[in-house]
């Protein structure tokens, strides 16, 4: 799925993500244009940022996905 | 591979009994409920609803979606938009094949990812949906705008070319040193098994042969009772590219490059088909269901809508990761029995990473229960 990670902090070409309360150290090589802490991006490929999402509908993305993760067998069907 | 939880991920559990495996197991907390939240929606969102809350196969996803509306709706769609979208699908195998070789394959060979090819490969190619379809409607049910300017485009496909035969299928390129590790480490048949490829099904056969409202078969997929084989070495198990190379590590990585280099011919015959603005239908609603059934990088993936009055009543996805995955399914079977060797975890790793699930895994080993 593709779920928005909010960037935390910046550093060397890295960027601490957090998503659904968890952190991670992701790298930001394969993007194309420049992030800042506060914007959200897409991480694939185990620890990648491959695109910037805008805000507005990172927001809606994660809160369709906060319903679906919420609904009864909603982790997993 | 790791990821985050909420994403969802594949546990694979391992024993080891004289030497080989003698269990596994494989637990997904893959999030199989997001189409059920479809339902009340209008069905023309969907298709770019699937666009962008799905990361991988998100092109494919997205046109499954488009034509799964489409079919319900009794709408036909251009010839032109067909190629469009034909040549969506195959770009987007291009870029998540290659984007895989360049990312993870180096990992398993102990190096680092070449995430500069990737970054190219990835300049070229992410955003054809765009150049396609400069409005970006390229989702909407009947098709969008299309009004492609072709030399971008070829030049786009020339560059895509370039990286991935370079940096993957040359003599050098990262599947040529992974075929050699696997013959150095005599894995080349590790992981074989038997099990038939999902054959091509008819409109009646997705109708009937599948149980689309039943949660367990969308989790653990059968066809007329049996586990199957999808991806690239079922499509292309009789290719010559994969003569004497079985269904094991080799045959997996084989028939992953020859898919590559195939999708890269496909690419070129596409491009150079009519891709000028054609008429997009209008979807006007209505009652129906609509099945879409689109082969992607990892295998077969269908959809289906029931659709009253416009709006989602049920929706459905059939994605390859439950077939390939499943517990009779081709990593189970290529495991059970086949040598652990050293280091069982790292064996059944390779096997998954070849067989290439479409979210995080990670193997764990459980010791094997004393005899009585």
């Amino acid at each position: 799925m593709a779920i928005p990670s909010r960037i935390l902090s910046l550093e060397n070409g890295f960027a601490t993500v957090e998503c659904f309360g968890v952190e991670r150290v992701v790298s930001l090589m394969l993007l194309d244009e420049a992030v800042a802490v506060g914007d959200y991006v897409i991480v694939q490929s185990g620890s990648f940022a491959m695109e910037k999402v805008e805000k507005a509908a990172a927001l809606d993305s994660l809160a369709y996905l906060e319903t679906v993760l919420a609904a009864p067998g909603g982790g997993a069907a | 591979m790791s990821g985050f939880p909420a994403e969802g991920r594949l546990e694979i559990t391992v024993t080891v009994a004289d030497g080989h495996f003698s269990a596994v197991r494989v637990d997904s907390s893959r999030t199989l409920a997001l189409p059920s939240l479809f339902r009340g929606r209008a069905a023309a969102e969907v298709p770019a609803l699937c666009g962008r809350l799905y990361a991988v196969c998100r092109m494919a996803q997205g046109l499954a979606a488009a034509q799964a509306v489409e079919r319900a709706a009794g709408l036909a769609v251009a010839a032109g938009q067909q190629a469009a979208r034909r040549l969506l699908l195959r770009a987007e195998t291009v870029l998540d094949q290659g984007g895989r070789a360049l990312l993870e394959w180096p990992l398993l060979l102990g190096q680092g990812a070449d995430a500069a090819a990737c970054k190219a490969l990835r300049g070229a190619l992410a955003d054809l949906p765009r150049l396609l379809y400069p409005d970006n409607d390229w989702l909407r049910p009947g098709g969008g705008r299309l009004a492609p300017d072709l030399a971008v485009l070829r030049d786009r496909l020339r560059r895509a070319r370039a990286v991935v035969e370079t940096a993957v299928l040359a003599g050098q390129g990262v599947g040529a040193r992974l075929a050699a590790h696997l013959r150095a480490e005599d894995m080349e048949g590790f992981g074989a098994c038997f099990l038939p490829a999902l054959p091509s099904w008819s409109d009646l056969d997705v109708a009937q042969g599948l149980a689309w409202h039943d949660p367990a078969f969308i989790a653990a997929p059968t066809w007329r009772g049996l586990a199957h084989r999808t991806g690239a070495l079922a499509r292309l198990e009789r290719h010559p590219a994969l003569a004497g190379a079985g269904s094991g590590l080799l045959g997996l990585l084989r028939a992953r490059l020859t898919e590559l280099a195939l999708a890269l011919d496909d690419l070129d015959a596409l491009a150079a088909r009519r891709l000028e603005a054609d008429p997009a239908a209008a979807f006007t609603g209505g009652d129906g269901v609509g099945i879409a059934v689109v082969e992607t990088a990892r295998g077969r993936l269908a959809h289906r809508l029931e659709m009253a009055d416009g709006l989602v009543r049920h929706y459905a996805i059939l994605a390859p990761t439950e077939w390939t995955f499943h517990p009779e399914g081709a990593l189970v079977k290529g495991l059970l029995g086949a040598p652990a060797g050293p280091d069982p975890m790292a064996r059944a790793g390779l096997l998954a990473a070849l067989l290439d699930p479409c979210v995080p895994y990670r193997v764990t080993e459980t010791p094997a229960m004393s005899g009585a």
